[in-house]
């Protein structure tokens, strides 16, 4: 027998960006001086700086490995410079004139593709050690 | 296109019958030629240089690769060779004339390589299909190195009888040799059992009054028995998938016809496979492609076995032949009405395909991919270790290259380093998990390009991948690329397969995601080696961590943007299009259903989740590499095949109606690309412009442009938007007085603005040109592509700009119409929405 309503439910919201974002849990910024001074980039140009402000970051997930890559946004200052240190850890590096505040909203988004917007809940403030 | 009743239709048969076609192209010492095109049951006549050397020599079926033609004497270089044929008591005219050439001046390292085609080659098989052969050349196979079968004289894609039939685990190859110059040999296919059970074999549809049918589902190699009403007709060899059988006379409804087919004489045959002749009734309508306005022949795309096409224009004949092209007595024009119906017999099919020309309808023409001319060889390399951003990195990967036989650490072909170093590209991988050997991924691109003749490297990133973030992993996959091709051209001074081979005066890079954005500053890095010009950058799907600095230039440029990409989703790759200021052209392809990872054979997982329309894994390897050998081939060998990035010609196999290609020549006349600080109310001319019925401006096409129309754009430019009014409204940008453009076409690039609710029609507009007495003649964008729908990323659609070409012959100017003083778009559609257009060229 032909079945005229299926009942079918609304098709799902079309999720966007499939490659999701961990959440943030904390972000510890320090000032550090390097032996070695750091490459930092700014419009495509090359720098190297002998101080910088580190980050580091705890999230409740990893970053997917992809062509694009965690952007941290402190205030309204994407940072786009990371590596990963430890298990949901990343360390972002920021050059010491940066302009960070002392306790700024930190959120995270993408980078490498796009401009990188908030994709996390704010309400992590950055928090600062004396190392 | 559609299907109407032929009944209705009042078509005028006349006496018209279409010339064939002489295969093209012929060579010095062919001993045939191929002619196509002609009826069923014609007898052609071949001329070379004016005299008759063939008469009346029975076609036999057109189908399914005309008719093979021995010649009495081989053909020279200069010979123009031209045939006709007759049919019915009507003699055609002559087929355009086809002039014979060397086959060094096109293929100088030999006659292109044999391909056993198809494969693989089993055990017991009789029959085997050799194509990529160049007409008339002497063809032949071995197994075992022992010759089992020759044909003299062959058709491009040319059946060999083997006697013996072949054994088990034999060796199979297939040679060629044109005018006492060798090919190199096929790819080596060692027989394996035949399918056990055979499959039964499947007759196509017949109808009453064709004297050719087609089988299927044959094993190659195979042997099969056709009966008809339970009378054998005997045993035909096939090299298996599709085969037609020509009969000795037509068949009637409700013939009943079996085959089956044999291997190995031990095993048993095939369960029969059987068809019954179907009514005059049910022949269909012939599938045809569409027509471009000035095309003077038919293309058709599938016709019953054993029909006659035949073309009426505006209801009367005006070509009929066997196929695939049928010649008409006159260029379609625009208006005219078009319908093909195919004939069996007295049989007319019931429905015609009636159609009318397009201004733009680009042909499908020939697989830029496709070129075969060498064995390939493939190594691994290791160039040590060298320091890069502090880290210390190895030099590896592998390359594809030009050999004298497949395999790995083949020696390099000698005939392709005889003729002078060879173009070298290399190709870089983006981030993905160090634990997957990425370079590996492009294998099938190296593998095309070294057919053909280049070198093509895959370079080893995976130290760089992993979490490490940021513009420094850009400029050190960079300065990797750099240090790999400084380690070739050590390779080129001393290497064993390498030694002289290599050209870097002609390099070409191809990068993919954080590779795509790491070839475009290749080659303004410091570690850029000297002596090294890169030539060409494919930048496929790129990320943008902003390593760049100005615009790309000084190389030709293709970016790909798969807008499906679930990874890098804001197409980063249109800002370098937008950007590049190249030598001589650049080009974009946004390609409908690619995501990011399915260029990469080693990248498995759909990076969009599925969320979004993906097609096929081999689409996307299509795509890459017919596209990636047309660019690379037009920029580093000067081959002209430049034709499939402007648009004017398709390739095969591949899915077109989702690459929308943007294009720009660097020389071209500038109508206006709004990027002058002069207002919306001049062009870059400096020439006024008006608008009336619409509001136009100028925007900034980017996502951190101060003066966005809204955030749906994603390159780097600043282009118009044209808001529609309540009626039609018309934008107008002024010309140089009297600007020529006879020959010429109208370029501009276009988009539908996404405004955040997606479109279920595709909208379009209309261009016009002025004349000097203020007529306008109009051209509507449908007739030349149209403007595609958005590609629907949800609150991520894009408005990304494709280009549309606007001959003007389209226009249908006078001679005296020559010249015209402005160049209009108008905005005319009922549901009308805001366009965005750019880069409005005379070209």
């Amino acid at each position: 027998m032909t079945v005229h309503n299926d009942g079918s439910g609304p098709e799902q919201p079309r999720d966007d960006r499939p490659l999701t974002l961990p959440g943030l849990k904390s972000a510890v910024a320090r000032r550090v001086r390097y032996e070695k001074p750091r490459r930092f980039f700014a419009h495509g140009k090359e720098r190297a700086e002998s101080e910088a402000i580190e980050i580091d970051v705890e999230t409740d997930a990893e970053f997917p490995v992809a062509g694009m890559g965690p952007a941290l946004i402190v205030g309204n200052l994407p940072i786009t410079d990371s590596t990963r240190v430890g298990e949901r850890r990343y360390r972002f590096f920021a050059p010491s004139s940066a302009p960070i505040e002392k306790r700024a909203m930190v959120t995270l988004g993408r980078a490498g593709t796009g401009v990188p917007k908030p994709e996390t809940r704010g309400t992590v403030r950055l928090e600062w050690s004396e190392e | 296109m559609s299907e109407v009743p032929t009944k209705r239709l009042n078509l005028e048969d006349t006496r018209y019958l279409s010339p064939p076609l002489v295969g093209e192209p012929l060579y010095q010492c062919a001993k045939a030629v191929v002619v196509t095109g002609f009826v069923v049951g014609a007898t052609l006549d071949v001329q070379v240089n004016g005299a008759t050397v063939l008469s009346g020599v029975p076609g036999g079926f057109p189908q399914p690769s005309g008719a093979l033609l021995a010649l009495p004497t081989p053909l020279i270089a200069g010979d123009v060779v031209r045939a006709r044929q007759q049919a019915n008591g009507v003699t055609s005219g002559w087929s355009p004339v086809v002039t014979v050439r060397d086959h060094t001046q096109d293929y100088p390292d030999g006659p292109p390589r044999p391909q056993i085609d198809p494969a693989p080659v089993y055990q017991c098989g009789s029959r085997t299909g050799v194509n990529n052969l160049l007409t008339g050349c002497d063809v032949w196979i071995t197994a075992d190195t022992v010759e089992v079968g020759k044909v003299k004289g062959a058709a491009p894609h040319q059946g060999v009888n083997v006697t013996p039939d072949y054994g088990l685990g034999q060796v199979v190859r297939a040679w060629a040799q044109l005018c006492r110059d060798r090919s190199p040999p096929s790819v080596a296919y060692t027989t394996v059992p035949p399918p056990t059970p055979l499959p039964a074999p499947s007759i196509d549809p017949a109808y009453e009054g064709t004297q050719q049918i087609r089988i299927t589902q044959l094993v190659n190699g195979a042997r099969f028995e056709l009966s008809l009403n339970g009378v054998s007709l005997g045993i035909w060899r096939t090299w298996g998938v599709a085969h037609l059988v020509g009969l000795p006379a037509p068949l009637l409804a409700g013939d009943m016809l079996s085959v089956v087919q044999r291997m190995c004489p031990r095993d048993p045959p095939s369960p029969p496979g059987d068809g019954t002749v179907l009514p005059c009734s049910a022949l269909p309508a012939p599938q045809v492609a569409p027509i471009q306005c000035g095309d003077t022949s038919v293309r058709v795309t599938w016709v019953a076995s054993g029909a006659t096409v035949k073309v009426y224009r505006n209801h009367v004949k005006a070509g009929e032949g066997g196929g695939p092209v049928v010649l008409l007595n006159h260029a379609v024009e625009h208006d005219d009405v078009i319908h093909v119906v195919q004939t069996l017999g007295t049989c007319v099919s019931a429905f015609a395909q009636e159609l009318t020309c397009l201004c733009v309808s680009p042909h499908v023409t020939y697989d830029p991919s496709g070129l075969d001319l060498f064995p390939v060889g493939f190594a691994d390399y290791d160039g040590g270790t060298t320091s890069i951003g502090g880290q210390t990195l190895h030099i590896r990967g592998n390359v594809y290259y030009p050999a004298e036989d497949d395999g790995a650490n083949t020696p390099f072909n000698k005939r392709r380093r005889k003729g002078g170093p060879v173009p070298i590209i290399f190709m870089a991988h983006g981030n993905h998990s160090p634990a997957d050997p990425s370079y590996l991924g492009y294998d099938y691109f190296q593998h095309a390009l070294a057919k053909m003749g280049f070198v093509a490297v895959s370079v080893d990133c995976n130290e760089l991948n992993g979490w490490t973030s940021g513009p420094g992993n850009i400029t050190d996959r960079a300065d990797i690329i750099n240090a790999t091709i400084a380690h070739f051209q050590t390779l080129n001074s001393g290497g064993p397969i390498f030694k002289g081979a290599l050209d870097f005066s002609h390099v070409g890079l191809m990068g993919h995601s954080r590779g795509g954005e790491a070839v475009v500053i290749v080659p303004i890095r410091a570690s850029l080696p000297a002596g090294v010009t890169v030539l060409a950058v494919l930048s496929l799907a790129p990320t943008d961590w902003g390593a760049t600095s100005g615009p790309p230039r000084d190389y030709e440029f293709l970016t790909l943007l798969p807008a499906a990409d679930g990874d890098v989703w804001s197409n980063d790759g249109a800002k370098y299009y937008d950007r590049c200021v190249p030598p001589s052209f650049k080009s974009q392809l946004y390609v409908h259903n690619a995501c990011h990872n399915f260029f990469n054979r080693q990248w498995l997982s759909n990076d969009n989740g599925g969320f979004l329309p993906t097609m096929a894994r081999h689409d996307h390897e299509r795509v890459l590499v017919t596209y990636g050998c047309a660019f690379f081939r037009r920029v580093l060998a000067g081959h002209g095949t430049v034709g499939f990035l402007v648009g004017t010609e398709l390739p095969p196999a591949t899915p077109t109606s989702l690459v929308h290609l943007a294009f720009k020549w660097t020389k071209a006349k500038t109508v206006d690309d709004h990027e002058q600080a002069n207002t919306i109310a001049k062009n870059s001319l400096n020439e006024p412009t008006s608008q009336t019925g619409l509001t136009a401006d100028e925007y900034g096409m980017s996502q951190t442009a101060p003066n966005p129309y809204n955030g749906s754009f994603y390159g780097d430019s600043v282009g118009m938007v044209a808001v529609p009014g309540r009626r039609a409204g018309t934008f107008r940008s002024q010309l140089k007085p009297k600007t020529k453009v006879a020959g010429r076409e109208v370029w501009v690039r276009v988009a539908d603005v996404f405004d955040g609710s997606f479109p279920t029609v595709p909208t379009g507009f209309q261009l016009g040109l002025e004349l000097l007495d203020g007529s306008v003649r109009w051209v509507d964008s449908d007739e030349v592509g149209g403007v595609s729908l958005p590609f629907d990323y949800g609150s991520q659609t894009k408005s990304m700009l494709s280009t549309l070409r606007f001959p003007v012959r389209c226009f249908g100017l006078s001679r005296r119409e020559s010249a015209v003083r402005a160049i209009r778009l108008r905005l005319n559609r009922k549901e009308a929405r805001a366009l965005a257009f750019d880069d409005l060229q005379i070209v």
